[in-house]
């Protein structure tokens, strides 16, 4: 088994200190930080998702292997800034105005950060004008906003408004999602994108960076 | 004729009931006396509540009220991780509250016909969320250094619980207990099965043997997808299960389990309506849960007093 692979099934587990220790043994070998963290963390990250997008493992396992990979990226962030190795791109994340839930929210973030993307996180209780700006502030590509409740999913409409009066429309996306949201709803509010679970987000985040 | 009470009563035993039951024969009963409900901003009691919804919790933590969403969240989490929860966890005193005295100044609010009701805001999962985050929290569950402190930490707080209900049953006569507890994600669990019968279900089973040791009733609010934990949810013994409408098919739950289950069913409304759409929402409830043992709740805060009146008429007819 390459040490890659071993890496990737490490995080799968969620063994942070092996992640970590194998992580060191390739760049001790001369692998690249880049090939460490597209071939190796990436892909367990990936496998993570999908096993959580199939209930096939829940959030607590998530999470260990958010923490392993972390602990992973941790290692090889100054070394891809020497080397120029870049994220995907930046999304920031929130959940709207008036709505207090954040685990979703926190899910997500981790699955974006699994898939190499840098998330700037808002916190709960964020108006409309407040995603806006951290999204000028921090160039970002992406604007992920979640509800729980129905009372509070017309917030996210504000969020689409806010970006809309910014003039700032044309340079972000803007991600929806939230246990009463619905597909439908994007639409009738205009925002770019729906996704049910937090691993689907994170692929499409994933698409929108690539396309 | 049955009082609201007696109706509630005899649904819980399996008893022949005189009308659907519904939340408006109960009557909460959340003294400010408890922390914890002005933490969470749910005062229920004789006196108007006048003071500032949040700040501590009876264990000190700190929680944000909003009125907008009409609900708290904590603000800062007491431990750094549960292995401290000994060292730094004071528990509430509850010799400290002089509980004659407030069953004295709400004497008049707890002469009711209706079925007394209270309700505990933290179950054991969602009270370690509150200490230490709801990461820390859900690993904790399944990382073998941390467990043994959570299963501590879990009996102490189902003994203080079990105090706490007998208290309220026995100065209030509290017959009804909520706790909350959500276990489930908008698609699933928050947790796999496995990790909840270890972790969780020893806890909720004693919890439900003390509440019912009382002669009281259990309900368990518990949001999410949690379908697949409704026969441990039975097993367990509670008495009813209420959660989330849009996570679960709550209607295909009652076929399925209603023969031996009694489901929460809820009318909702959560921006204002008319007389007639509230009278329409209530009667599609009803045709629906039509031959089925369910407690009707009202849900989403926007029915208005007048609404709720015609809802507890409409019932009286079932």
């Amino acid at each position: 088994m390459s040490i890659l692979t071993e890496i990737g099934e490490a995080l799968e587990r969620g063994k942070r200190k092996q992640v970590v220790a194998l992580v060191k043994q390739a760049l001790e070998e001369g692998m690249e930080p880049q090939k460490v963290l597209t071939e190796g963390l990436l892909p367990g990250m990936d496998a993570v998702g999908i096993k959580f997008r199939n209930n096939e493992i829940f959030v607590p396992e998530v999470l260990v292997a958010a923490r392993a990979m972390s602990a992973g990226t941790e290692i090889l962030k100054p070394l891809l800034a020497e080397t120029g190795g870049t994220s995907l791109g930046k999304a920031v994340i929130g959940t709207v105005k008036g709505d207090l839930h954040d685990i979703g929210k926190n899910l997500v973030k981790m699955m974006l950060e699994g898939k190499g993307i840098d998330v700037v996180d808002l916190g709960v209780d964020v108006s409309g004008d407040a995603f806006v700006q951290a999204a000028i502030e921090n160039e970002a590509q992406i604007i992920c906003c979640s509800a729980l409740l129905t009372t509070t999913m017309n917030s996210i409409g504000d969020v689409v408004k806010a970006a809309q009066d910014a003039g700032i429309r044309d340079k972000v996306k803007i991600m929806i999602g939230g246990a009463p949201v619905t597909q439908e709803f994007c639409d009738s509010i205009g925002a770019d994108y729906y996704t049910v679970d937090a691993a689907s987000a994170a692929i499409c985040a994933a698409e929108i960076l690539t396309a | 004729m049955y009082t609201p009470r007696e109706n509630l009563m005899h649904f819980f035993r399996n008893e022949p009931v005189e009308w659907k039951p519904i939340s408006t024969d109960m009557l909460n009963f959340l003294p400010e006396v408890v922390p914890e409900y002005v933490a969470r901003g749910t005062v229920a009691q004789q006196k108007p509540f006048t003071g500032q919804y949040g700040g501590p919790d009876w264990f000190g933590v700190n929680w944000y009220y909003d009125p907008v969403a009409r609900g708290s969240m904590e603000t800062m989490h007491l431990l750094d991780d549960i292995s401290e929860w000994e060292e730094k966890v004071v528990f509430p005193d509850l010799d400290a509250i002089d509980w004659e005295n407030c069953a004295r100044e709400n004497a008049e609010y707890l002469n009711t016909d209706k079925l007394i009701c209270t309700t505990v805001y933290s179950g054991i999962f969602e009270r370690l969320i509150s200490m230490i985050g709801f990461e820390d929290a859900a690993v904790a569950l399944i990382d073998e250094e941390q467990q043994e402190d959570v299963h501590a930490f879990f009996e102490r707080l189902t003994d203080f619980y079990i105090e706490y209900i007998k208290r309220m049953h026995k100065y209030f006569n509290v017959e009804f207990v909520t706790v909350h507890d959500d276990w489930g994600t908008q698609d699933s669990l928050i947790f796999s099965e496995e990790s909840h019968k270890e972790m969780i279900e020893p806890y909720v089973r004693k919890l439900i043997k003390a509440v019912h040791d009382e002669g009281m009733v259990y309900d368990l609010h518990s949001c999410g997808k949690i379908d697949k934990l409704i026969p441990t949810i039975i097993d367990m013994g509670a008495d009813t299960w209420r959660g989330q409408e849009t996570a679960v098919n709550k209607y295909e739950l009652v076929k399925k389990y209603g023969n031996h289950f009694k489901f929460t069913v809820v009318v909702r409304a959560d921006e204002p309506v008319d007389d007639d759409n509230a009278r329409k929402k209530m009667q599609e409830l009803l045709n629906t849960y039509k031959d089925d043992r369910v407690l009707i709740a009202i849900g989403g805060g926007a029915f208005t007093p007048s609404q709720r009146n015609m809802f507890e008429k409409m019932v009286r007819k079932t």
